[in-house]
C-alpha cells in the first residue's frame, strides 16, 4: 500500500531544493508553486503571484527514510496545460539530454559533492587541522557520516564514498556514475538531505563555495561519459576517442559564457583566486588536476571526463545542462580539440581564463547564444534572476572593504 | 598485505548477517597517517577487489597534506594526478572500536599497477623481497610509546604515574579486537604516558598495525575528550615518544653493532622525521646474536611512519651485511637533510625517488621552524631584549 503522503523535491532557480509534502493520491494533479518562491524571491512584484505547477516524477518515486507515512520523489515544475515550465530547471536538462537520446547516445555522470560541518553556534568549521582523506578524523565523525551514508542508501541514491575533504572541517560525498538525470536527481537530493541530517545531528553545514578566505573552496565536480549502448564512447584504443575531443572541445569553447551556470553568486568566483585547487583556466589535461577539466583514460569503462570548474552549491540541472550542451555542440560542428595542458595551467599564460567575478561571468552569459540555444527561456529567466543579486554586489560595502581602507585613505 | 587471522570470506558473512555495512578502503601516506574513503560494505563485496584513485599528491604532501613544488614525484606542475589503492575484500578486517565498520589496506601504485616507489610500504616491500632473496626470513615485533593528553588543558587523561585508566585497556582491546596481536598497554614512567606491545609478526602486518593502532588511540581518546599524542618530545614529558622495533633475522647474520648504528646516525631524518623528533638525542642500537637468529633493537620516533622505520633499518641491516660503511656525518638538523642524497647505500636500497621526495620535505619542515618565533622564545626574551 503506498504512503498517504509524498514528499516531492524540486529546485528553484537557484538550485535550492525544497520539499513539498502532498496527498499521495492527488499527487499527480499538480500543487501549486509561486514564481517568486521558484525565482528565490528575486522576481518583481508583479511577477509574484503567477504561479507553476508542481509534478512529481513517478519515475524517481522512492523509499523516504527521513518520514514513516510519506513517499518520496523528485518533481519538476509544468504549466497549467501540463507543459514544461521555462522555470523548470529539472525540465531544461531534459531537453538537451533528450537531444542525446535522439542521437543514439547518452550520458553517464556522477557529482563530487564538498561541503563543510559547522559548529552551529559559531559557523566555524568542526574542526581545524588539515584531515585530507584521514580515516581517522572520519571516524570522529562517523556518527553524522554514517548516517547521512546509510539513509541515502535506503532511500536508494547510489552513495560510493565519504571521506574529510582538504580544509578543516570539510568533507567530500561521492555519488556512483549513473544516467545523467539520476545523477542529477541522486545531488540534489543528497545534498538537501544531507544537511537535514546533519543539522538533526546537532550540528551544521554549508555547501558554500568559498566560505572563508584562507581554505579551500568546495567544488563539484562533475565526471562525465558518452556511452552507445553498452559501449563508451568516449574511449577508443586506450585514448580519449575523436568524439569524446569534440565533446571536450565543444566545452571549452562555451566554458567561459555558461560559468555562470556551475558558479551562480559571486561568493563562487573566490575559488579561482591564484594558485588553488579550482581551476583558472580555460584547459584540459590527462589526468591533471590543475586543468578546468580532467581528461581519466583507463578502462573502457572507467574512460571519462571531469569537469572541475562548478561550485558545490550551483543549480545541478542548469550545470549539468551547459556541460553536456556545449558537448554536444562539439560533436555536432567538429570542434578540434587544443593541445593537452602538460603542467600548472595556472601559470598558462596563452590560455583564456575562465570569469573571475561574478560581473565577468554575467556578462559573459548575458550575450551567450548558446545558452539561450540550450537552455531557451530558461537562461533569460536565470539571468533575471541574477540581475539584482548582481546589482546588490555592485552596490554593496563590505567588511573586508572597510578593514583594508578605511583608516587607511 | 594480509590479515594475522585468515580473512577469508570473514567480510562477506558480516555483510551477509548485517554485523558490517561500512569499510575504510585504507592506505598509509608517508608520514602513516591512516588515509581512504569508507564505503558500503555490501557494494565492496559484490564488486570484489577495487581499485580506488586517490591525489598523488597525499603521498609526499607535508604534515598539513600541502603540495609542494619541491618534491618532483607530485606538485602542482605534474597536475598532482591519481595513485591507485586496490583494495581485497578477502583482506578486511574487523575495525574493532566500530562494531559495524571494518577496514582493509591497499600498497598505493602506478595507473600500471606498479607499486610507487616513493610509497613507505611499497619501499618496505622490496627491501624485504630483497633480504629474502638473500635466504633471510624476518619478523619483528614493537613498542609504541606516547602518551593520551587531555585535549584543552595539561590535565593527564588517562593515567598519573604508575596508575592506570581505562583508555589503554580500551584502546587494547580495540587492537585485539581488530586482529592485531598486542602483547600488553602499561603505563610509562610520565603521567599519561604509555606502552604498546606488538608481538611478532611480518614487517608489513607491524606497518599497518602501527597505522592503525595510533588511529584508534587518537580516535578513542577524542570521545573521551583528550588527545592521544605521538610527538616525540612534549612538555612536561620526560621521556621521548618512541618505536622501538625489534628485528629477528633468520639465519643468524654477523656485523658489528657499531656498523649499524653509524649507517641509522645516516639515515636519521627518516627515523626522527620532524623538528621535534630531531631533538632526540641518539639511536640506541643492539644486537645479539643467538645460535638460530641475530635480533636487532632499534629505537626511532613514535611519530615516524611505521613502514618507512623498519624499511630503513631492514636496509641498514642489509647494508652492514654487505660490509658498507657510513660516508656522510651524523644528521642533527632537518635542513641538511639533503646528505641522504648523498648516501649510496640508502640510494641503494631505498631508491633514489623516495630519498629525493623526503628530502625537500624535510627541508621545508626546518625552514618553516626557522621562521617560525616560538613561545619559548617570547617567554624568555620578550622583557628582556
Amino acid at each position: 500500500m503506498s504512503a498517504q503522503w509524498l514528499d516531492i523535491a524540486w529546485t528553484d532557480l537557484l538550485g535550492r531544493c525544497h520539499l513539498t509534502r502532498v496527498r499521495n493520491d492527488r499527487a499527480d494533479d499538480g500543487v501549486p508553486v509561486t514564481v517568486s518562491t521558484v525565482a528565490a524571491g528575486y522576481v518583481a512584484p508583479s511577477s509574484s503571484f503567477e504561479s507553476v505547477v508542481l509534478v512529481p516524477d513517478r519515475l524517481t518515486e522512492r523509499p523516504n527514510p527521513f518520514s514513516a507515512d510519506a513517499g518520496l520523489a523528485v518533481g519538476s515544475l509544468v504549466e497549467n496545460d501540463g507543459t514544461p515550465s521555462a522555470w523548470c530547471a529539472r525540465s531544461a536538462l531534459v531537453r538537451v539530454l533528450d537531444r542525446f537520446n535522439q542521437e543514439g547516445y547518452r550520458i553517464q555522470a556522477a557529482a563530487e559533492l564538498e561541503f563543510f560541518l559547522l559548529n552551529p553556534e559559531t559557523k566555524q568549521p568542526l574542526w581545524a587541522d588539515v584531515n585530507q582523506y584521514s580515516i581517522t578524523k572520519g571516524g570522529e565523525i562517523e556518527m553524522v557520516l554514517g548516517r547521512i551514508r546509510r539513509q541515502l542508501l535506503e532511500a536508494e541514491i547510489p552513495v560510493e564514498a565519504m571521506n574529510p575533504e582538504f580544509s578543516g572541517g570539510q568533507v567530500e560525498l561521492n555519488i556512483r556514475h549513473a544516467p545523467a538525470q539520476h545523477a542529477a536527481d541522486y545531488t540534489v537530493l543528497s545534498r538537501y538531505f544531507a544537511r537535514q541530517i546533519i543539522r538533526s545531528s546537532g550540528l551544521d553545514a554549508t555547501f558554500l563555495a568559498k566560505p572563508w578566505t584562507d581554505q579551500a573552496g568546495s567544488g563539484l565536480h562533475i565526471h562525465q561519459s558518452l556511452w552507445v549502448g553498452t559501449k563508451n564512447v568516449m574511449h577508443e584504443e586506450g585514448q580519449l576517442s575523436p568524439l569524446a575531443r569534440n565533446y571536450l572541445a565543444g566545452q571549452l569553447a562555451h566554458m567561459r559564457e555558461l560559468s555562470l551556470l556551475g558558479s551562480s553568486n559571486p561568493n563562487a568566483y573566490h575559488r579561482r583566486a591564484g594558485i588553488s585547487f579550482a581551476p583558472s583556466a580555460i584547459s584540459w589535461g590527462i589526468d591533471n588536476r590543475t586543468v578546468a577539466v580532467r581528461a581519466i583514460v583507463g578502462a573502457e569503462g572507467a574512460t571519462r571526463i571531469e569537469q572541475r570548474d562548478a561550485s558545490a552549491d550551483c543549480n545541478l540541472y542548469l550545470a549539468f545542462a551547459g556541460q553536456f550542451g556545449s558537448g554536444l555542440d562539439g560533436i555536432h560542428r567538429g570542434l578540434e580539440l587544443a593541445p593537452a595542458v602538460v603542467g600548472n595551467a595556472h601559470e598558462d599564460q596563452v590560455k583564456e581564463r575562465l570569469p573571475m567575478t561574478f560581473v565577468e561571468a554575467m556578462t559573459a552569459f548575458s550575450g551567450s547564444a548558446i545558452a539561450r540555444e540550450l537552455l531557451g527561456v530558461t537562461a533569460d529567466l536565470f539571468e533575471n534572476v541574477l540581475r539584482p543579486e548582481l546589482e546588490e554586489v555592485l552596490a554593496n560595502s563590505s567588511d573586508w572593504e572597510r578593514r583594508r581602507y578605511m583608516s587607511a585613505v | 598485505m594480509s590479515a594475522t587471522k585468515t580473512s577469508g570470506d570473514w567480510l562477506a558473512s558480516e555483510v551477509a548477517s548485517g554485523r558490517v555495512d561500512t569499510v575504510a578502503l585504507s592506505f598509509a601516506d608517508r608520514l602513516g597517517a591512516w588515509r581512504g574513503k569508507r564505503v558500503p560494505a555490501k557494494d565492496f563485496v559484490e564488486h570484489g577487489p577495487t581499485t580506488l584513485g586517490f591525489c598523488d599528491g597525499m603521498i609526499v604532501c607535508d604534515i598539513r597534506c600541502g603540495v609542494i613544488e619541491e618534491t618532483p614525484f607530485s606538485n602542482f606542475s605534474t597536475g598532482y594526478p591519481d595513485l591507485y589503492v586496490t583494495l581485497d575484500p578477502r583482506e578486511a578486517r574487523p575495525m574493532g572500536w566500530r562494531p559495524r565498520e571494518a577496514f582493509v589496506f591497499g600498497v598505493p601504485s602506478d595507473r600500471h599497477g606498479d607499486a610507487l616507489a616513493v610509497a613507505p610500504t611499497a619501499l618496505l616491500q622490496s627491501v624485504l623481497q630483497r633480504l629474502e632473496a638473500g635466504g633471510l626470513a624476518i619478523t619483528v615485533s614493537a613498542e609504541l610509546s606516547g602518551a593520551f593528553l587531555g585535549r584543552d588543558t595539561d590535565a593527564f587523561l588517562a593515567s598519573s604515574a604508575g596508575e592506570t585508566s581505562h583508555l589503554p585497556f580500551l584502546w587494547l582491546d580495540a587492537l585485539s579486537a581488530s586482529w592485531i596481536p598486542v602483547r600488553y598497554c602499561h603505563p610509562g614512567f610520565d603521567p599519561g604516558s604509555f606502552r604498546l606491545g606488538i608481538d611478532d609478526i611480518s614487517p608489513l602486518e607491524l606497518a599497518q598495525a602501527i597505522v592503525v593502532a595510533k588511529g584508534a588511540a587518537k580516535e578513542l581518546a577524542r570521545v573521551e575528550g583528550g588527545e592521544a599524542i605521538f610527538m616525540t618530545r612534549r612538555p612536561g614529558g620526560t621521556e621521548p615518544a618512541l618505536l622501538e622495533v625489534t628485528v629477528a633475522v633468520t639465519p643468524s647474520v654477523a656485523f658489528s653493532t657499531e656498523s649499524l648504528e653509524s649507517l641509522l646516525v645516516e639515515a636519521r631524518p627518516l627515523l626522527f622525521p620532524s623538528v621535534n623528533a630531531m631533538r632526540k638525542a641518539d639511536i640506541p642500537v643492539v644486537i645479539s646474536t643467538q645460535r638460530e637468529r641475530s635480533i636487532v633493537n632499534v629505537s626511532a620516533s613514535a611519530e615516524a611512519d611505521g613502514a618507512t622505520v623498519l624499511a630503513t633499518v631492514l636496509a641498514a641491516i642489509g647494508a652492514a651485511m654487505e660490509g658498507r660503511h657510513a660516508k656522510g656525518s651524523r644528521i642533527d638538523d632537518l635542513a641538511r637533510s639533503s646528505q641522504l642524497l648523498e648516501s649510496d647505500w640508502l640510494r641503494d636500497w631505498l631508491g633514489a625517488p623516495f630519498l629525493e621526495n623526503s628530502v625537500p620535505l624535510f627541508e621545508r619542515e626546518a625552514a618553516l621552524f626557522a621562521l617560525a618565533v616560538t613561545d619559548w622564545e617570547i617567554e624568555r626574551y620578550w622583557g628582556v631584549a
